[in-house]
């Protein structure tokens, strides 16, 4: 067990009264179960009792050594539990060297530096009141008591912003003007005594209020109490003496080995019972943003906080909520364990400042919550919320893979592989030779497949994300580009739009001869690096002039990458992505054809993963699932435009052929499929596998 | 002939917006010919695609068109249309960023209507 068997509350706050206050950070009857220890930078494993594996902390305390995964890489792990009471002594670990974060913390605590305090305002600040708005007097604090017995009390917030709202109501005189209104400039609850501040000029409207009847009791109202207020300061700011016991008990909380900020079990801490942490509501809200910002004043950058601290335990804190510790996604947006185990949060509402935080976050711990039982599913939406999770309360929910896939932002929509309807290889034929041939020579390229009517147009997407591999790397430049860029959504003349857009071979030819050399990936040799779709496309003019309906083309579009290449020496340089399509129709172009339309669309290098299917999940997709087997033969003029055939009758073809492939049905009975799945391909493989039992054996190609 | 270019940049602003309100009111761009690729899966006449788009695995979006780029297609008036952008679905705060190929095919009558719709996820 990590923690020690839960004390009660002694100091000042045995004497309290408030339930209220006791929700929040105080000690938990609850037993504990262990917090976080370290996680080596290698993947460890966990096991399936309620034990962690990160570490050796908490080991054996259920007796439970089966199921535990494997050991490897917790050899340098040298802590056998996180000892609150003292700071431990050094072990070299990996990454950095500790003692140094050590000393920072040490020279921190020594210096008389005040820490700033950042969240001055109370958690319970009247939403909405800005600063601009206050007078220069002041303002005077005044009691109000009763709401604990009111109706209201049972609202969300103890019905404190219906208190106020209602205050400030009958205390403004209806017949005022707007900016005369009573404003409540602060509010904290404390035990059943609401205490506001409002300026001088409205204390007297707001006594009067003094006996009036809310929500079924009658309020009784006092102050102001005590000197008014300077706005700027804060009454109760935090003295150095508290500053210096915060960071105490940061460092006795902090266990270096480990790199685990302990937090559990705050409200018995002995240092901070005898300041008084918790002994007002207004304190105790303010307690942890005052830790977190002690926190940013040690570790000033991100990356020293990253690699001080891996993990943090909220265990055994009560916590019916995390906002009031919410400020921790800010300071450590990037530990991996957070232990939040037996505190009382029931909800995801409970839980959503946190939503989307904690982006590398791998294991959560939440048992010991009503979460637990209120909401059975929440695993799914802590695995939607944390894109980097593994391990959910010790047992791992998703692999690294998926993670990554997750991490990259994938879901919900599934990755597949291409689309290729083609089935004459003319797309293939022509990728292959065109991108060779723009690499080496552009002007037999231009002349080769383009002509007077060929249109080429690039257009350049700066706000692509880059991969996360060159993120490190300036930002790439698109000077030679930008120029030529013909984003529509960029440019608003018309002369600009018309004078981007290339047409005709000399035209086109310039405009390739000008851009950057270019070294694209074989797509022989690296085909992972290219993904390339091909879609019939109808009513393309016929060069003959035989068919005045036009003649059926392709689309075929191209996502891959290319390096530039500095021409005087050879050497390549800048590595970008692009997307570029295709129209081709029939032409005299070589191999019959002609480029119909070219548009290029450059952005910077992200990677080739993107076009990687995913596996497992496929939503339906017979490409994915099945890879084309069968042998389908496929009549001649089938599935290709012809005279007197429309062209929903070619992309019916072409689904049919398609089918078959998947599926080994006849063309016939693919066809019939297909029309009852309303042309759905998705549908229609579906539809064949709850029938393939009942299929005649007519219905398959002879195999 | 109308100007391409207009024809393809209000064709966008519609689509995404009527794509991020109400997915429902696509149904009228597209045709019993149209073909949708969303990703690999394939469908092909208007109801099949307004049943795909409706039922995609997500309930809020929103499109951010990154690019927009358009050529006459053939003689017809045909119109190809290349937009790349970024797509924003339901509480996922990083953006998922695609291409999206159009092919607007005017139906005889003064409009458009979608030929090809190709959408894929590219991701960096």
């Amino acid at each position: 067990m990590l923690q020690q068997a839960p004390t009660p509350p002694t100091g000042p706050r045995a004497t309290r009264t408030s339930a209220r206050t006791s929700e929040r950070l105080t000690s938990s009857r609850l037993p504990s179960r262990g917090g976080i220890q370290k996680r080596n930078s290698t993947p460890v494993r966990v096991d399936r009792d309620g034990d962690l594996v990160m570490g050796a902390a908490g080991s054996g305390s259920r007796g439970s050594g089966s199921g535990r995964g494997s050991a490897a890489g917790r050899g340098s792990t040298q802590s056998r539990r996180h000892d609150p009471l003292g700071v431990r002594s050094h072990h070299p670990s990996t990454g950095i060297d500790p003692s140094a974060i050590q000393k920072s913390i040490l020279r921190s605590m020594g210096s008389d530096e005040p820490v700033s305090r950042g969240a001055r305002s109370s958690l319970r600040s009247v939403r909405g009141r800005g600063r601009g708005q206050d007078t220069r007097e002041g303002l005077n604090r005044i009691t109000i008591k009763g709401l604990k017995q009111s109706k209201a009390a049972g609202n969300p917030d103890g019905g404190v912003s219906d208190l106020i709202g209602f205050l400030e109501r009958k205390a403004t005189n209806p017949d005022a003007p707007a900016r005369e209104a009573v404003k409540i400039k602060k509010s904290r609850l404390e035990g059943d005594i609401l205490i506001i501040s409002v300026r001088q000029e409205d204390t007297p409207k707001i006594l009067r209020i003094n006996h009036y009847m809310f929500a079924g009791v009658e309020l009784s109202i006092q102050g102001p109490h005590g000197k008014p207020i300077p706005l700027e300061n804060n009454a109760d700011s935090e003295t150095p003496n508290t500053i210096a016991v915060l960071k105490g008990v940061l460092s006795r909380r902090y266990n270096v080995e480990s790199k685990l900020l302990d937090l559990s079990q705050l409200g018995s801490d002995p240092e901070l019972v005898n300041i008084g942490m918790f002994s007002t509501t207004s304190r105790e809200s303010k307690f942890f943003p005052a830790l977190m910002k002690i926190c940013n004043n040690i570790f000033t950058t991100a990356k020293e906080k990253e690699e001080a601290i891996i993990s943090v335990s909220l265990a055994n804190n009560a916590l019916p909520s995390i906002s009031s510790v919410t400020t921790l996604a800010q300071t450590f947006p990037a530990i991996r364990n957070l232990d939040l185990s037996n505190n009382q949060l029931k909800n995801l509402t409970s839980l959503d400042g946190w939503r989307w935080k904690f982006r590398k976050l791998d294991h959560l711990i939440l048992t010991g919550n009503p979460i637990e039982a209120e909401v059975p599913n929440y695993k799914d939406d802590m695995l939607k919320w944390f894109p980097s999770l593994t391990t959910l309360n010790t047992i791992q929910i998703r692999s690294p893979e998926e993670t990554k896939a997750a991490a990259n932002g994938r879901l919900p929509i599934p990755i597949l592989g291409p689309s290729f309807r083609d089935e004459a290889s003319i797309s293939e034929t022509f990728v292959k030779q065109f991108f060779p041939a723009y690499d080496s020579d552009r002007v037999s390229l231009a002349n080769g497949y383009y002509d007077a009517q060929s249109t080429f147009s690039l257009s350049i997407n700066t706000s692509a994300p880059r991969a996360p591999e060159t993120t490190d790397q300036k930002m790439p430049c698109w000077d030679t580009y930008i120029k030529r860029s013909r984003n529509l959504m960029k440019i608003a003349h018309l002369p600009a739009k018309m004078s981007r857009l290339h047409t005709g071979t000399d035209s086109i030819r310039d405009a390739f001869t000008t851009l950057p050399a270019t070294q694209h990936p074989s797509l022989i040799a690296e085909p992972q690096k290219w993904c390339i779709e091909c879609h019939t496309v109808p009513g393309l003019p016929d060069p003959t002039g035989q068919s005045i309906s036009g003649v059926g083309g392709l689309i075929v579009i191209v996502h891959g990458e290319f390096s530039e290449v500095d021409v005087s020496t050879g050497q390549a340089t800048t590595i970008r992505s692009f997307d570029r399509t295709f129209v081709l129709g029939a032409g005299a172009g070589i191999g019959g054809i002609r480029v119909v339309c070219d548009t290029l669309v450059l952005r910077s290098y992200g990677g080739h993963e993107a076009w990687q299917p995913e596996v497992g999940d496929m939503g339906g997709s017979i490409q994915a699932q099945t890879p084309a087997q069968h042998t389908i033969k496929v009549p001649a003029r089938f599935a290709v435009p012809g005279p007197g055939k429309s062209e929903e009758q070619v992309q019916k073809e072409v689904l049919a052929v398609e089918l078959s492939k998947a599926t080994g049905m006849t063309l016939q009975y693919s066809g019939m499929c297909l029309e009852q799945s309303g042309w759905n391909l998705a549908n229609a493989a579906s539809a064949f596998e709850l029938a393939k039992p009942t299929l005649p054996e007519e219905a398959f190609v002879s195999r | 002939m109308a100007d391409f270019n207009t024809i393809a940049q209000q064709f966008v602003e519609f689509y995404y917006n009527t794509f991020d309100q109400d997915r429902n009111k696509l149904a009228a761009l597209y045709r019993e010919n149209s073909m949708l690729t969303f990703e690999t899966g394939a469908t092909l006449g208007m109801s099949a695609i307004l049943e795909k788009l409706t039922t995609l695995p997500f309930e809020r979006v929103k499109h951010q068109v990154a690019t927009l780029d358009a050529q006459p297609s053939n003689e017809s008036g045909g119109i190809l249309v290349l937009v790349t952008g970024a797509l924003l679905v339901d509480e996922e705060q990083r953006p998922m960023n695609y291409t999206q190929i159009f092919q607007l095919m005017p139906d005889g009558a003064g409009s458009y209507f979608v030929f090809n719709d190709i959408f894929k996820l590219i991701y960096g």
